[in-house]
Parts: C-alpha cells; sequence; structure tokens
C-alpha cells in the first residue's frame, strides 16, 4: 500500500506493550534479564566494550593534556600556543578546554591509567545510549544484539581514548533524549541544556549535537507537512523546537564566547585540513576494518528498500550521517551514533515479517539457577574484558615499547638532553607528543594536531615540506628550522638523506633527525645514543623487526 | 505518453550528453593505446612489451588490440577530434541503450528518462571520454538491454550475445562485466521458464566460450584475474582507489545512489534483479572509483522507472504547490512536432557547444597543456636515445611519442609490467629509501617530471640538473650531473619549446 511507504509508525511493538508471558503476565526485570535474550544481550553489552577499549593512540591526546596542565599551572586560557615556532602569534581558541583540565587532573591523579579507563567508560556509555535508544522499539534480542555487535565493529577504526569520545558519548544521549521526547514527551529532555553548557567547553562536536536536534526536527516539520503516519504530536516538536534554540543559548556560555558557535565550521570548511589529515579523509574501503562500516551501510540500505517503512526523522539522520562519514572517516562514530537504532529496528522488523507465526515459548529453568547463570556468565566476560582488555591498556606506560612505536619516544629522549632551545621541523601527527615532552625546556615544533590554530597557510606549507616539494629547504630555513625530526623511511627523511647540505644527527627504527650541516656545531646535539641497556624501551624499538613495527600515526 | 514524444526526450538527453561524453585526450593511457595501435598495424600484436626500458615479467596481453589498432585508424584519418568524436558518441549511445532498457511496459515519461541519463552522464563523464573502458560501458548497456528483451519473453534476442562477447574481449578487458549481468539474470529471475532459461545459460556460456577467441586465448582470463587481485594496484592508479567524496563529482555519484535508495523505497514494485544489480556495482564504485561509471549506467534506467513510480505512488500526499494541476488533471501536453523541435533544438546547440573542442588546434592546446609535449620535443632533439623516467601516467604519453629504441619507463599496463617492476617504480615515485640506488642501476640519467613534485626535489639532492622547463605542462626536464641543489634553477632554466 503506497500509504504504508513511508512511515512514522513505531516498526515493532509500541512501546506500551511492554514485555509479557504467553499468559499474559508481566515479565519481571530479572526474568527478562535471565532469559536467553537477555542473557545474550548482556553477553553483547559487555562484548561492547573490548574494541571501544585501547591504549592511546590519538596523537593529539599528547597536547591535549600538556595544554591541560598549563591551563591548570597559569589559571587561565592560554590566548596563544606556547608550543610552536610558527604560529605562536595565533589567537587560540581552546575549544576542549575543559576535557584538557580534565585530562591533567585525571593524569595527575593516576596516570595514563585513569585516562584511559575513563574516556574507555565514557565510549561504552555513549554505546549504552545506542543501546537504550534502540530498545525503544523493543527489537527482538537478536536484531538488537546482533546490530550493536555490528556498530562497535563497523566504528573501530574511530574508537580509542580521545576527546571525540566525549562528543560520540554526548551526541547518542542527545539522541536518546531526544527520541524519548518525541515518543513520551515529559521534562526529562530539559536535561540537554545542562548538557550542552558542560559539551561546549568539553568539545566544538557540541554543534553536531545541536546539528541532530535540527535534522529530527526539519524531518518532523516535513512529516506534519506532508501528514506522514505516526509522526511525533506537533506540541512536542514546538517543545523540541524551544529546546533546540535554549541549547544553542547556553552553548555560548563558554570561555571562549559565542564565537564558540562558529568555530567548527572553520575546520569543517577548511581544505586544508580536509586535504592534508588523514581522519578528514574519505574511508578506503581497501581496509579491512572499514568494510564492516561498508557492510552496516550496505545492510541499513538494503533493509530499508526491503522493509519500506521508516520514520522520516530516522531516514533523515541516515542521510546526514551517510554523506558526513562517505566525506570523513572520522564522522563513521556519528554513522554509527544515528543510525545503529535504524538499523536495529529495520532488521526486526524484516525478522518479525518472514516469521510466519509466533514461535513457541519453551520452558525456561527456574529463576535462581538462570540468575546463576547470568551471574557466571557476565562474571566471566567482565574478568576477561578487565584482564584481557581494560587493565593492559591502562597499564601501559608512557615509555613504553607500543608507544615507542607509534611516537617519537626514543628521539624525544635525546632531544630532552639537548640544553639549548631547539626549533624542531616535525610530522604532524607527531608535533603534539614532542611538545608534550619538550615544551617545558623550550623548544618548538613546526606543527601540531589543531589544525585551527595552524591556519590553512602553515598547513600548506607543511605540506609542501612533506611531500617535497622543491622549495622545501627553502621552507626549512627560512622558518629557522634547527633539526629536522621525523619517520624513518619517510620520502622526506629519504630525500634529506642524500641532501649535501643537512647531516643526520640522530636514528632509531622509528625516528631519523637531520641538522643544517653548516650549524650543527652550534646547536651542541647530544651524540647518538647507542640503546644497549637490557630491558630499556628504545633497545627493545632498536630490536624489534622493522616488519613488527607499527604504522606512525599520520 | 507516445512513444515518439518519449523517444524525442530520451534522443534529445543523449545528444545533451554528448556535451559531457565527447573529451580531449584527457586520459594518459590514450597515447600508448595509440602508439600501440600504429605498432600493431605495422608489426602485429607484440609478445613482450614493446616501449619500455624495463624487463616487464609477462607477456603482453593484446586485451584492448582492436580498440587499439580502430583508435589509430580514426586517428589517421580524422585526428584526434575525430576520435574524441567517435568515443563521445560510443559513450552517449551506452547511456540511450541502458536508458532503454526499461521493461516497454513500466517506462516512463520521457522527462524522468531524459533527466536521469543526464544526471548519469553527469556522475559518468569523469571516466569516459577516449579510452577502452567506453566500451565495456557500451557493451554493459546492450546487456541491460538484451537481458530486459529476455525477462520480457523474447529468446531471438539472447542470439546478440556470443557476436557481442566476441566483439567485447578484443575491445577490452570488461566483458567480464557483461557475463556478470547475464549470470545475474539467470540467477535472480524467477519469473522465466525452464527453456528460456536454459537458452540464457546457453547463451552466456558461447558468450564466455568466443572471449578465448582472441589473440591472448584463455590468458586473457588470466589477465583479468591478475588485474583484479593487484594488491599494488592502488598504490598507482587513482581509479583503483575508493572515491574521495570530497570532490563534486563524487558528490553527484553520491546523489544518484542516495536518490536511488529512496526511489526504490518509496515505488511500489521493486525488482529483485535491479537491486541486487545495482547494490554489486554501488559496492565495487566504494572499492574502486572507477566502478562509478557503470554503476551511473546501471542506474540511469532504474532512476527513471523507479522515480517515476515512486512519484506517482507518493505524489497524492503532498500539499499542493500552486503550479500543480488540480487532482486527475494533467498539464497540457506539448503538440507532437514538439518532439522532433526539442530533438532539433538539443542537437543544434550539442553541435555549437563541442565544435569548438573538434579542432586541431584545440586538440594541440589540449596535449600542451595537459602532457609534457614541450619537454618531449627537447628530449627528441637534445637527449635522443637516452633512457627517460617520468611519471607512470607522462611515460603513458611519451611511450607514444618514442614508440621506437625503448627509452621510456613503466606505464600504466601494470599487469605487463609485474609486481617487481612495479615496485621499482614505487621506489622512485614515492621516494622509498633505496630510490637513489634503484635510479642508478636503471641507469636512468634522464627525466621528465613535473616541476613542483617530490621527484623534481629528489633529484636536485643527487646533483641533477634542469635542461628546460615547460611551464604549460608544470614539468621540467633534468639530466644527471652538473646542478647545484638549487630550487632555484627550477626559475633559470630556459623554457623547453
Amino acid at each position: 500500500m503506497a500509504g504504508d511507504v513511508i512511515s512514522t509508525a513505531p516498526v515493532a511493538a509500541p512501546l506500551s506493550s511492554p514485555p509479557q508471558h504467553a499468559d499474559g503476565a508481566r515479565q519481571s526485570f530479572v526474568d527478562r534479564l535471565t532469559s536467553p535474550g537477555g542473557l545474550f544481550l548482556s553477553a553483547v553489552l559487555i562484548a561492547t566494550a573490548f574494541p571501544v577499549t585501547n591504549a592511546i593512540r590519538d596523537p593529539d591526546f599528547w597536547w591535549h593534556l600538556r595544554s591541560g596542565q598549563l591551563i591548570l599551572q597559569t589559571g587561565g586560557l592560554l590566548h596563544t600556543d606556547p608550543f610552536t615556532y610558527t604560529v605562536s602569534n595565533h589567537v587560540w581558541t581552546m575549544h576542549e578546554w575543559l576535557t584538557e583540565v580534565l585530562f591533567a587532573e585525571l593524569y595527575r591523579w593516576a596516570g595514563l591509567a585513569a585516562i584511559v579507563a575513563v574516556l574507555s567508560v565514557v565510549t561504552w556509555l555513549g554505546v549504552l545510549c545506542i543501546f537504550v535508544r534502540a530498545r525503544l522499539d523493543r527489537p527482538g534480542p537478536f536484531a538488537l544484539g546482533g546490530g550493536m555487535v555490528l556498530a562497535v565493529i563497523a566504528g573501530y577504526p574511530i574508537w580509542g581514548p580521545r576527546a571525540q569520545m566525549i562528543t560520540f558519548a554526548l551526541a547518542c544521549l542527545t539522541l536518546l533524549l531526544t527520541e524519548r521526547h518525541l515518543r513520551r514527551g515529559g521534562r526529562g529532555t530539559l536535561l540537554l541544556l545542562p548538557i550542552f553548557l558542560v559539551w561546549s567547553n568539553l568539545h566544538s562536536g557540541f554543534i553536531i549535537g545541536l546539528g541532530f536536534m535540527a535534522v529530527v526536527l526539519v524531518a518532523e516539520g516535513a512529516a506534519h507537512l506532508l501528514h506522514l503516519q505516526g509522526r511525533a504530536p506537533i506540541a512536542r516538536v514546538r517543545g523540541l523546537a524551544l529546546l533546540l534554540v535554549g541549547c544553542l543559548v547556553v552553548s555560548a556560555i563558554n570561555l571562549n564566547g559565542p564565537s564558540i558557535i562558529l568555530y567548527p565550521f572553520a575546520t569543517q570548511g577548511s581544505v586544508a585540513q580536509q586535504s592534508l589529515i588523514l581522519e578528514w579523509h574519505s574511508p578506503d574501503f581497501h581496509d579491512w576494518s572499514v568494510r564492516f562500516f561498508g557492510l552496516m551501510l550496505l545492510s541499513l540500505v538494503a533493509l530499508i528498500v526491503v522493509n519500506r517503512n521508516i520514520r522520516l526523522r530516522d531516514a533523515a539522520l541516515v542521510l546526514v550521517t551517510v554523506a558526513l562519514s562517505l566525506q570523513s572517516v572520522r564522522h563513521i562514530a556519528l554513522f554509527v551514533a544515528a543510525s545503529t537504532p535504524v538499523w536495529i529496528s529495520q532488521a526486526d522488523l524484516l525478522v518479525a515479517r518472514r516469521r510466519a507465526r509466533p514461535r513457541r515459548r519453551t520452558a525456561l529453568p527456574p529463576v535462581p539457577i538462570r540468575a546463576v547463570a547470568w551471574g557466571l556468565l557476565c562474571g566471566v566476560l567482565l574478568l576477561v574484558y578487565l584482564s584481557a582488555r581494560l587493565l593492559p591498556s591502562m597499564r601501559t606506560r608512557e615509555d613504553s615499547l607500543f608507544y615507542a612505536q607509534d611516537f617519537p619516544v626514543c628521539a624525544a629522549r635525546w632531544l630532552a638532553a639537548d640544553p639549548l632551545p631547539l626549533r624542531i621541523f616535525n610530522q604532524y601527527g607527531e608535533g603534539g607528543y614532542l611538545a608534550y615532552r619538550l615544551s617545558a625546556q623550550g623548544d618548538r615544533v613546526f606543527v601540531f594536531g589543531d589544525a585551527a590554530l595552524m591556519g590553512d597557510a602553515l598547513l600548506y606549507t607543511y605540506g609542501n615540506v612533506e611531500s617535497v616539494t622543491p622549495q622545501w629547504d627553502a621552507i626549512l630555513r627560512n622558518a629557522g628550522t634547527d633539526i629536522v625530526l621525523f619517520d624513518t623511511n619517510a620520502p622526506l627523511s629519504n630525500v634529506i638523506a642524500h641532501a649535501s647540505d643537512w647531516v643526520q644527527v640522530y636514528a632509531d627504527p622509528h625516528n631519523v633527525a637531520f641538522a643544517p650541516r653548516d650549524r650543527v656545531a652550534a646547536l651542541h646535539l647530544p651524540p647518538q645514543p647507542s640503546y644497549t641497556t637490557p630491558g630499556d624501551t628504545c633497545t627493545a624499538l632498536v630490536q624489534t623487526p622493522a616488519a613488527q613495527l607499527q604504522q606512525a600515526p599520520g | 505518453m507516445s512513444s515518439l514524444r518519449r523517444n524525442g526526450w530520451v534522443i534529445g538527453a543523449a545528444l545533451l550528453s554528448l556535451v559531457l561524453t565527447v573529451q580531449p585526450f584527457r586520459d594518459s593511457d590514450v597515447w600508448w593505446h595509440l602508439a600501440m595501435g600504429h605498432y600493431i598495424i605495422a608489426h602485429g600484436i607484440p609478445a613482450v612489451e614493446p616501449f619500455s626500458f624495463l624487463h616487464a615479467a609477462n607477456p603482453w596481453v593484446g586485451q584492448q588490440w582492436l580498440y587499439e589498432v580502430g583508435l589509430a585508424r580514426v586517428v589517421d584519418v580524422g585526428g584526434a577530434s575525430l576520435a574524441s568524436l567517435v568515443m563521445g558518441v560510443v559513450a552517449s549511445s551506452a547511456l540511450l541503450i541502458a536508458a532503454l532498457s526499461i521493461p516497454p511496459h513500466r517506462r516512463p515519461a520521457g522527462p524522468w528518462m531524459a533527466g536521469a541519463l543526464i544526471l548519469s552522464a553527469l556522475v559518468a563523464a569523469q571516466l569516459v571520454g577516449v579510452r577502452g573502458q567506453v566500451f565495456s560501458l557500451f557493451g554493459a548497456a546492450v546487456v541491460l538491454y538484451v537481458v530486459m528483451r529476455w525477462r520480457s519473453g523474447s529468446t531471438r534476442i539472447l542470439l546478440v550475445l556470443p557476436p557481442l562477447f566476441l566483439v567485447w574481449a578484443n575491445l577490452h578487458a570488461g566483458f567480464i562485466i557483461g557475463l556478470g549481468i547475464a549470470v545475474l539474470a539467470l540467477l535472480a529471475t524467477r519469473t522465466a521458464g525452464r527453456r528460456s532459461r536454459l537458452l540464457l545459460g546457453a547463451a552466456i556460456a558461447a558468450g564466455a566460450l568466443v572471449t578465448l577467441v582472441n589473440p591472448s586465448g584463455p590468458g586473457l582470463w588470466a589477465y583479468v584475474a591478475t588485474t583484479f587481485t593487484n594488491p599494488t594496484l592502488t598504490g598507482v592508479v587513482t581509479e583503483w582507489q575508493s572515491p574521495d567524496f570530497h570532490g563534486i563529482w563524487l558528490r553527484l555519484f553520491e546523489v544518484e545512489a542516495g536518490l536511488l535508495a529512496v526511489a526504490w523505497t518509496l515505488s511500489r514494485r521493486r525488482d529483485l534483479v535491479d537491486l541486487v544489480l545495482a547494490g554489486i556495482v554501488f559496492t565495487a564504485s566504494l572499492q574502486a572509483q572507477r566502478n562509478v561509471s557503470l554503476f551511473a549506467l546501471v542506474a540511469a534506467p532504474q532512476l527513471a522507472m523507479y522515480g517515476a513510480d515512486a512519484w506517482s505512488a507518493q505524489r497524492s500526499k503532498l500539499p499542493r504547490l500552486p503550479l500543480w494541476p488540480p487532482a486527475g488533471r494533467r498539464w497540457r501536453r506539448p503538440p507532437r512536432w514538439f518532439a522532433s523541435a526539442l530533438v532539433a533544438v538539443v542537437a543544434a546547440g550539442t553541435a555549437v557547444a563541442i565544435a569548438p573542442q573538434l579542432t586541431a588546434s584545440a586538440a594541440a592546446s589540449y596535449e600542451s597543456s595537459h602532457q609534457p609535449k614541450a619537454p618531449a620535443d627537447y628530449v627528441a632533439v637534445h637527449l635522443a636515445g637516452h633512457r627517460i623516467y617520468s611519471i607512470d601516467t607522462w611515460t603513458g604519453y611519451l611511450a607514444g611519442r618514442f614508440p621506437v629504441g625503448r627509452v621510456v619507463y613503466l606505464y600504466d599496463e601494470t599487469a605487463v609490467f609485474g609486481d617487481a617492476a612495479l615496485q621499482q617504480y614505487l621506489d622512485i615515485h614515492d621516494l622509498r629509501p633505496d630510490w637513489a640506488q634503484v635510479i642508478g642501476d636503471a641507469a636512468i640519467r634522464d627525466a621528465i617530471v613535473p616541476a613542483g613534485g617530490q621527484e623534481a626535489a629528489a633529484l636536485l639532492t643527487l646533483g641533477w640538473s634542469v635542461d628546460c622547463r615547460d611551464p604549460l605542462s608544470a614539468s621540467v626536464v633534468m639530466s644527471a650531473g652538473g646542478g647545484d641543489g638549487s630550487a632555484a634553477s627550477f626559475d633559470a632554466a630556459p623554457s623547453c619549446s
């Protein structure tokens, strides 16, 4: 029937019908939790914590941590950056200042372990919000569990302890509260006001939350205009519109001022950032970790086409987040946040349509036995999670081989022995770590991961050196560079190695450093370390076969 | 709507699409294909790669020999302009045939078909032009049409398949796409009778069999397998990489895919073959952007058919706008002569739009600004017989300029050159640790490289000098020795022309 093609009707059983026994009696929470479906979902929820937990891989983490420490030291925001020798006069909008302070406090309290633990939990809470939002449609446990598993695997390229995970979690919470408001009304949605007040100080991704609300509002407006079935009552839509205005207003209450609202658009509109920074690139579907995102995307489209029953607001969220995630791999997290409940409800609808008859309920063991089974299952899974995932990630030390393979740990140790402040031309993704380790002693980097602060002009200049255009030497010298510290085997390193007026002053399997031949004596650089001390991280790095070294962050 | 009026719209759109499909020699590969065509006319199909001083690991597979000979003949007769026109017509014909592959009883009004065709032409425009892949698009369109006719009950149309695949397998290795479409139709069509299915199966088998009638025999299939499974191909050829959706062209592809998904969802009748085919091609397009043109071809009829169906199903629910006619009434139909007049006007407009591109001076100007023409002229005079390094795309052009003497490096026939040669090229191009040694081992002492590129900067550090520069194509000729390593030598170098 044409009238059923686009529907805002619930795609599964209506909310007003709580789970019931075959005899009509309402199931208790424990009964549901210990049912086969409940066991499965409990296991899935714990399993989703595995991929979202990791040690720190985000190259930007380190300068965020250092910034937080500086904010705490100075008692205020830094208005210019203390890390670079190239753009130290640029005005710095510290849109993540509260996250940075949080990092610094956690670090002071319990080191990296606390940050890893907190951000892993925050990410998992975002996943939990997706789960709860998906449950609003009361899907069957296997569609719900399968969808959650697919979602966390699809988001695998993005997960990890990083500031963006706060935005992911809060975006999931925003979508949950918005959906609950449209279905049930009530005042719970007023929670969004304090959420946005904090969020706009935590990360500029709050604009995504506002954007999601706006998309839902536009879709609901269109659903009313087209008289689509199952649309939310107009009073709730109006309430949401007022709330959006309120959230916009409270977002402006920020140490950076109201201009924070426009700040994210500068990043999204920067051609230099989009072309030079890896995570702003489109997904590469030759990469296995991205293929699960492709699988989720294609299966979602197939489910929608087959079912022909989707709320307009869901369709709008899917369209917007698909477009964003195809544009930039970092937006896959937004696709997961917005589209997972849609995938689940569509999968459940398909299962329901294919099932000709309701399944017969088989008799289950008594609740106490099931409760013991539930406890055992969850206990074992939690134990495995803690021992195999969370604790190893938390225990990873800053000077461990894990980080030494990803960041210039050994090179920074070597540079720390230099008595003079140095101007270091560095790899974009390593500037944050070098700033963290060396800025206190006066060393400055060429570039680090706050691309908006760097500006397009500097990013292009950096790109000209990194991609070895003929101007590379002139750019380095004109900037007053003392030393080039780059990844071993990067094109720039392989070219400088043949340049007669540069001399290699340091090398380890991860990094190599060069200085201008005419100034090398004046720099008083420490000699190349031998790295032979047993048990030392850098010794282990030197002894690691090249094929086993992980890829450096971009 | 009468078929005359509908066809007027579709033919008009196909003519208009020539503005997009008639293109200069944009694909650098065309130059070595052209050289190969002349080589085949003079010597026959080579057993080994004939242009490069590299050792090709695999024997030459003349998978496009018929295209190459045809291209050479056409260029000999009418220059590059005629080749551009012919290939543009082939590409637009492919879109036209694809648009007509809608079952007659489901054909929508002309504007739907015309709109879908133009959108598909916009999406496919970046991947058509003078290149063998266009014949694969044409062949795929014919298979779509044959499948449609077969599903409508005609079995005689299947006689088209064996000769189609015979020609196709000698024009381009993309014949595998046509076989895939036909197999999919055979497997997914539930309504066809047993005899009908047997006949299609036989036609597919015959089609597959005749693809062996080519200069390489079964080696052609091995070539296809090698190409599809080569993991390093994506490192060299952009077309094999996933789409970059920051560009407007691929945003158009995304829009077309999105519209198609919406049309499927909102329409009343969906065909499994259509859904599966478009799904597979969309997936292939996410994997390698060269498949986007195939998606555009497949989407053209589906977008028109499902879009029109979805519109008619949902129209009554939409609020009425002032311009819309009242329910149950349509806009007044234009008179019968309107279709002919429309076609004539579009044809005239298209001719006016593409004519300036089809002059010899336009082709020469395009060549000078997009290929290292002046540097090649310089090399022909001053460095005759020297081994020349260049980037893979420009080496395709240089193979056309220097088809004898084996003085050029690696061009984009990577399956023939083999992985070792490809890695050697990437050693230099990507400035891997042993790049300088590879240059030395290959006894390369001269190069034509992009003036702002990494190779130019790297060669400076080896003490190479800049012989001349060509501002038009932003390229330089460099030779070993005599350089001071300064980037200023690029500006100081004389012009190549």
